[in-house]
C-alpha cells in the first residue's frame, strides 16, 4: 500500500500547487474611488440580471465625465448590494433609497459617500418607486403576489423615513408604478389597469381614482401645472391587431381633475415613460419607437422621434437639462449610458453595468 | 481511458479484465459497427460501469463534473446542470442515447441533472464537432449513452441504498439476465435530498438554503434478443421524472419555484448482420414534459418526438466498410407560451466511409446533409485520420487528425415561442480541425504497468451563433443569428493502470486550456473583444487515484475549475475552486451463495470545505458525506 498512498501524496501536492498558481491567474478586482463632493455626481441605477442579486449603482461624475465608480455601493461598503432588479433609486436630502424590486427592499445609503445606513424590508412586497414626501416619509408603489393565474395587486406603503418601517398601506390599483406628488395629492400609476389613483397625504386615504389611457406607468407636472401621463398601451403578440395604443393624458391636480385623453400612432410598449426639462416646458417621451419631444402646450401629440433610438433608461438632469439615457446591450453584460445635449446631439457615453434603467442627481 | 477500477467492482479483482472488453461475441456472430468507428481521428473519453461505480445512484453531472475536466454550470445540487465542451454553449453538446438524440426539443439541450448514471452502463464523451455522425447540435461535442450487451452472463442483481448529508436519500435496484440469444437488463433507481445546507451570504451571515429539496428516480429496462442466425431485435425503455424546487439565487426571494420534468423514451430496433452486409432499422418515441411554476408564473410543456433512423452497411473487406442511412424526426408540441399545439418535420440523409489503406493507416470520412422546414443546413462532412507512428513491444505512438463541419438546428423555442420565435432563423453552422497524438506504455508483467498519454490541440469558427435580443423597433426579443466565435485549445490526458495479485491501482490526469471569444457581435453598440466568452473557464483540470487491496477499495477525485466571466463584457468573474471528493470502502465476499457480495462505502466530498459558486450566486454545499449499502450477486 505504500505506492497508492505515496502517488496520493503527490498527486495531492500536485494540486494544490496548481491551485495556487492558477488563482494566481484569477483577474483583479481593484476597488474604485467614491466621490466626497455633491452637485457632480449622477448615479446609474442597473437593474442587473433578473432573478440574480446584481443589480447595482455606477457612479458618474460630472466634471471629468467619466464613470469613476461602476459598482459604488460595493466600493464603498466592500460587499455587494445584492438587490435582485435594482428598478429606481431616489433622493431625499442626504440619503439615497435604492429599491430592489425582485428582492423587496430598499437599500439606504447616506451621500455622498454612499455607506449603507439600513435596509427597508419588513412587509414591503415587490417594490417599485419610491417618492419622498419630506425626509420623514415617503410612499412606495407596491405589486402584491397573488397565486397564480390571478393578477398581481397593487399597494403604496406609507414609510417613515426616521424609522424606516412601513407605517400604513393603501390599496390602490394593479401593477402601479411611478408617483406624483403634487399640492397635497399622490398620484399613483396603475400600470395593470387603465387607471391614476389619488391619495390625499394628509388623511394617506384614497380620495378618487381617475380613469387615463391603458397601463399608465409614469407622469410629471408640466409648466402649466397640469399633471402629464404616459401610459404604454399593450403589444397582442399572438394577434398584433389587438394590440392596445399607448397614449397621453392630462388632467389638473385637483379636483374635478377632468382627463384629456389623447392617442399616440403606436404602442409605446413596456418600460416607456416621460421625463420633463427642468421649467417643465419641454417633455421626453421613451418609447418603443424611439424618443419624442413636445411641449404641454403642444397644439397635438409628436408623430416623428426626436431620437431614433431604443432606450432601456432615460432622464434629465434638472441641473443642466442635459439628456441621460440607458443602452441595454445585453441581458447579462454590460450596458452603455449616452447623453444628449437639449438639441440632441450626443455629448458622451460610457460603460455602465447590467440593464442601466435609470438616473439619480445629487 | 477513464477505465477506473470502481470501489464496488474493485474487490471483484478478477472481473477487471473482463470489464475492458464488455463486447464479448461468441466467434460465429459479426459485430454490428457503432457510429464510433467512423469517427478516426478524433478523441473518445469513457466512462465504463467501473468508472461510474461510486456515482450509480446519481446523476451524469455528478459523474462528468468528478470524473472529467468538463466544465458544467450547477445552480445546486440536483440543480440545473449545463454543460460547456471545447468553449461551446449548452446548446453545442448533443446527447445521444442508443444512437437518438435526447435533448429537450424545446430548448435544444439537456440539463445533466436529469440524466440518472443508471439509465446506461456507458458514457462516452466525443469532443468536437461531429454533425456528421451525430447530427444536430454536435459542434462542442457528444455525449453517447449506451449499454452495450454482455451476452452469456447469467443471471445478476444487485441492490444498493444510500444516505447522506441534507437529507440525501437514494436506492437503486438492478437485475440483469442473458444466455447466447437474449439479454435483459433493468435498472431502477431513485434519489431524494432536503438540500437545507449551509452557506455563507457574501460579506454576510452563514444562512441556511431553502427551496432547494428535490426527488427524481429512473426506470431503465435493456432488452436484446438474437432471433436466427443473423438477426438481432434491441429494444429500449428509459423514463425519468424529476420534481424539483428551484433553489433561489444567494441574496433573492424565494418565489416558490418548482419544476417538474418527466420524459419517457422508448426505442425498438432490428439489425441484420452478416460478414458483408449489415442492415438496422430503428424507431424511437420519446415524450418530454416539463411543468414550470413560481408563485405568480406558470408555464407548462409537452413534446412528442418520433424518430426513425435506417442504415445499410456493406462492408468491401476487412479494410473498407461504408455505410448509408436516413432518419427522420417528427415533433408534436404542446406548450402555452406557443400558444396550442406546433409540429415540425425533419430528415436527414448521411455516408459513412472507413478505410484502412495499411495496417498502420485508419482513414474515414462521413457526410451529412439535414433538411429542415424552410432552411437547409448547410453539408457537414467529417474527414478523420490515423497513424500508428511508432509500435514496439513497450511503445505504440498514434498520430490523429481531423476535420469537420457541425450544425445546430433551431430548436423548438427558436422557432415558435410568442413573443419573438423566428420560423426564419438560420441553423448555427461551424468548422473546426483537431490535431493530437496518442501514446501508449506498457510496463513489465510483473507487476503489470501501463501508462496512456494523450494530446489534442482543436480550432474551430462557429458562425450565426444564436443570441435572444430584441429585433430593431420591438419591445421584446427573439432569436438572431448575431455573433461568430472562435474556439481554440489543447487536451491533456494520462492515465496510469498497475496491478498485481491482491492490490490495483489507477491514476489519471486530464487538463484542458479552452479559449473562446467573439469575432463578431451584430448587436448595435457592441464592439467585440477577445475576452473569454462568458462561463467558460480557461483552465480546467481533473486528478483522480482509484486502488484496491484485497477486501479494501478506496480513492479520489480533484478538480480544478478556472475563473470563469459572469457576465457578457466586462471583467466580473467567479474566482476558480478545486473540490476534493474521496471514498473507502470494503466488500464482504459470500462463499454461499456463490458471488454474492456486501459493499460498505463512504463518501466524502467537498473534503476541503470551500464555499464556492459554480453559477453566479447559486450556492453550493460544504463539506458532505454519504454512506452506501450495497449487496450484489452474479
Amino acid at each position: 500500500m505504500h505506492l497508492p498512498s505515496f502517488l496520493q501524496r503527490c498527486a495531492s501536492a500536485l494540486a494544490f500547487g496548481s491551485l495556487l498558481l492558477f488563482t494566481a491567474c484569477d483577474p483583479d478586482n481593484e476597488p474604485d474611488p467614491v466621490s466626497e463632493g455633491r452637485f457632480t455626481n449622477v448615479y446609474v441605477v442597473n437593474e442587473g440580471a433578473y432573478g440574480t442579486p446584481n443589480g447595482s449603482v455606477s457612479l458618474y461624475d460630472k466634471v471629468s465625465g467619466k464613470i469613476t465608480s461602476l459598482n459604488v455601493f460595493k466600493a464603498a461598503n466592500g460587499r455587494e448590494m445584492l438587490a435582485d432588479v435594482a428598478q429606481s433609486m431616489t433622493i431625499a436630502g442626504d440619503r439615497g433609497y435604492i429599491v430592489a424590486n425582485n428582492n423587496s427592499k430598499i437599500v439606504v445609503v447616506s451621500l455622498p459617500d454612499f455607506k449603507s445606513v439600513d435596509t427597508i424590508k419588513s412587509t414591503l412586497s415587490q417594490p417599485r418607486y419610491l417618492v419622498a414626501a419630506s425626509t420623514d416619509k415617503a410612499y412606495v408603489s407596491e405589486w402584491i403576489q397573488v397565486p397564480y393565474p390571478s393578477a398581481v395587486a397593487g399597494r403604496v406603503a406609507v414609510v417613515d423615513l426616521k424609522t424606516n418601517k412601513v407605517t400604513k398601506t393603501v390599496a390602490v390599483g394593479r401593477l402601479p408604478e411611478e408617483m406624483l406628488l403634487v399640492n397635497g395629492h399622490l398620484f399613483v400609476t396603475n400600470s395593470g389597469d387603465n387607471t391614476v389613483t389619488v391619495i390625499n397625504t394628509s388623511t394617506d386615504a384614497v380620495e378618487t381614482t381617475l380613469t387615463v389611457g391603458a397601463n399608465p406607468a409614469s407622469l410629471v407636472q408640466g409648466s402649466d401645472g397640469r399633471v402629464w401621463v404616459l401610459s404604454n398601451g399593450d403589444t397582442d403578440y399572438t394577434t398584433p391587431a389587438n394590440s392596445t395604443k399607448g397614449s397621453v393624458s392630462d388632467f389638473a391636480p385637483t379636483a374635478p381633475y377632468t382627463v384629456r385623453r389623447r392617442d399616440l400612432n403606436f404602442t409605446a410598449g413596456y418600460g416607456s415613460r416621460i421625463r420633463r426639462n427642468a421649467k417643465g416646458t419641454v417633455f421626453y417621451l421613451k418609447t418603443a419607437e424611439g424618443v419624442f419631444r413636445m411641449a404641454p402646450t403642444d397644439a397635438s401629440l409628436p408623430v416623428t422621434p426626436f431620437l431614433k433610438r431604443n432606450f432601456y433608461g432615460l432622464d434629465v438632469d434638472p441641473d443642466s437639462d442635459v439628456i441621460y439615457t440607458g443602452v441595454a446591450l445585453s441581458y447579462n453584460g454590460p450596458g452603455r449610458m449616452v447623453t444628449y445635449q437639449t438639441g440632441g446631439l450626443p455629448l458622451d457615453s460610457a460603460e455602465v453595468g447590467i440593464l442601466p434603467n435609470g438616473f439619480a442627481f445629487y | 481511458m477513464l477505465g477506473l477500477l470502481g470501489p464496488a467492482q474493485a474487490a471483484l479483482a478478477q472481473q477487471a479484465a473482463f470489464i475492458d472488453s464488455v463486447r464479448v461475441l461468441p466467434a460465429v456472430r459479426v459485430e454490428v459497427e457503432r457510429p464510433r468507428r467512423f469517427a478516426v481521428g478524433t478523441r473518445v473519453l469513457t466512462l465504463d460501469s467501473a468508472a461510474l461505480a461510486s456515482y450509480r445512484t446519481a446523476t451524469l453531472a455528478d459523474a462528468l463534473a468528478a470524473r472529467t475536466p468538463l466544465y458544467l454550470k450547477n445552480y445546486g445540487p440536483g440543480q440545473l446542470s449545463s454543460i460547456t465542451m471545447r468553449g461551446t454553449s449548452a446548446q453545442h453538446t448533443a446527447v445521444l442515447w442508443n444512437g437518438f438524440n435526447v435533448m429537450l426539443p424545446t430548448l435544444g439541450q439537456n440539463d445533466f441533472a436529469l440524466l440518472p448514471v443508471s439509465g446506461a452502463t456507458q458514457v462516452e464523451v466525443q469532443p468536437g464537432p461531429a454533425s456528421a455522425l451525430y447530427g444536430s447540435g454536435a459542434i462542442g461535442g457528444t455525449v453517447l449513452l449506451s449499454s452495450p450487451v454482455r451476452w452469456a452472463q447469467g443471471l445478476r442483481g444487485a441492490a444498493q441504498a444510500d444516505a447522506g448529508s441534507f437529507g440525501l436519500r437514494a436506492g437503486s435496484v438492478e437485475a440483469g439476465f442473458s444466455n447466447t440469444r437474449l439479454a435483459l437488463r433493468t435498472s431502477a433507481t431513485y434519489r431524494t435530498a432536503t438540500n437545507d445546507f449551509p452557506y455563507d451570504e457574501p460579506g454576510g451571515a452563514r444562512l441556511r438554503q431553502t427551496n432547494a429539496a428535490f426527488w427524481q428516480g429512473s426506470l431503465a429496462q435493456d432488452i436484446a434478443w438474437r432471433v436466427g442466425k443473423a438477426g438481432q431485435i434491441q429494444a429500449a425503455a428509459w423514463l425519468t421524472k424529476a420534481d424539483r424546487h428551484i433553489q433561489p439565487a444567494i441574496g433573492t426571494q424565494n418565489d416558490n419555484a418548482r419544476q417538474l420534468d418527466q420524459n419517457s423514451r422508448l426505442l425498438l430496433g432490428y439489425e441484420h448482420t452478416t460478414a458483408r452486409h449489415e442492415s438496422s432499422v430503428r424507431v424511437a418515441w420519446f415524450e418530454d414534459i416539463l411543468n414550470y411554476r413560481t408563485n405568480t408564473f406558470q408555464s407548462n410543456s409537452r413534446v412528442q418526438t418520433t424518430q426513425a433512423q435506417v442504415s445499410h452497411t456493406v462492408r468491401f473487406s476487412q479494410a473498407t466498410s461504408l455505410r448509408v442511412g436516413a432518419e427522420a424526426q417528427h415533433f408534436a408540441v404542446r406548450m402555452t407560451d406557443y400558444g396550442g399545439f406546433v409540429s415540425e418535420n425533419r430528415f436527414a440523409g448521411f455516408a459513412l466511409l472507413r478505410y484502412d489503406p495499411t495496417a498502420r493507416l485508419r482513414l474515414s470520412a462521413t457526410l451529412r446533409q439535414a433538411v429542415l422546414p424552410g432552411r437547409r443546413p448547410p453539408f457537414t462532412p467529417v474527414l478523420g485520420a490515423e497513424w500508428q507512428a511508432l509500435a514496439t513491444a513497450q511503445h505504440e505512438l498514434l498520430l490523429k487528425a481531423s476535420a469537420a463541419r457541425g450544425y445546430r438546428a433551431p430548436t423548438l423555442n427558436e422557432r415558435y415561442y410568442q413573443p419573438g420565435g423566428d420560423p426564419n432563423l438560420q441553423p448555427e453552422t461551424s468548422q473546426g480541425y483537431e490535431t493530437g497524438l496518442t501514446h501508449n506504455w506498457h510496463g513489465p508483467a510483473h507487476p503489470a504497468l501501463k501508462l496512456q498519454t494523450e494530446l489534442t490541440g482543436y480550432q474551430q469558427w462557429i458562425d450565426n451563433w444564436v443570441m435572444w435580443w430584441p429585433k430593431p423597433g420591438q419591445s421584446f426579443v427573439s432569436p438572431r443569428n448575431l455573433r461568430q466565435v472562435r474556439t481554440q485549445g489543447l487536451e491533456a490526458s494520462s492515465g496510469l493502470r498497475w496491478h498485481n495479485k491482491v492490490s490495483s491501482m489507477q491514476a489519471r490526469a486530464a487538463y484542458a486550456y479552452t479559449r473562446a471569444f467573439k469575432t463578431r457581435d451584430a448587436v448595435e453598440s457592441v464592439v467585440p473583444t477577445r475576452r473569454q466568452l462568458v462561463y467558460v473557464p480557461l483552465h480546467s483540470a481533473a486528478l483522480s487515484l482509484d486502488g484496491t487491496h484485497r477486501a479494501w477499495q478506496a480513492g479520489s477525485t480533484l478538480t480544478f475549475t478556472g475563473y470563469r466571466y459572469t457576465e457578457d463584457a466586462g471583467t466580473n468573474f467567479l474566482p476558480s475552486y478545486l473540490l476534493l471528493d474521496a471514498y473507502v470502502g470494503y466488500t464482504w465476499r459470500q462463499k454461499a451463495p456463490a458471488g454474492a457480495a456486501l459493499t460498505l462505502l463512504a463518501q466524502g466530498r467537498n473534503l476541503t470545505n470551500q464555499s464556492y459558486q459554480s453559477y453566479l450566486y447559486r450556492a453550493q454545499p460544504l463539506r458532505s458525506a454519504q454512506l452506501s449499502l450495497r449487496v450484489a450477486w452474479r
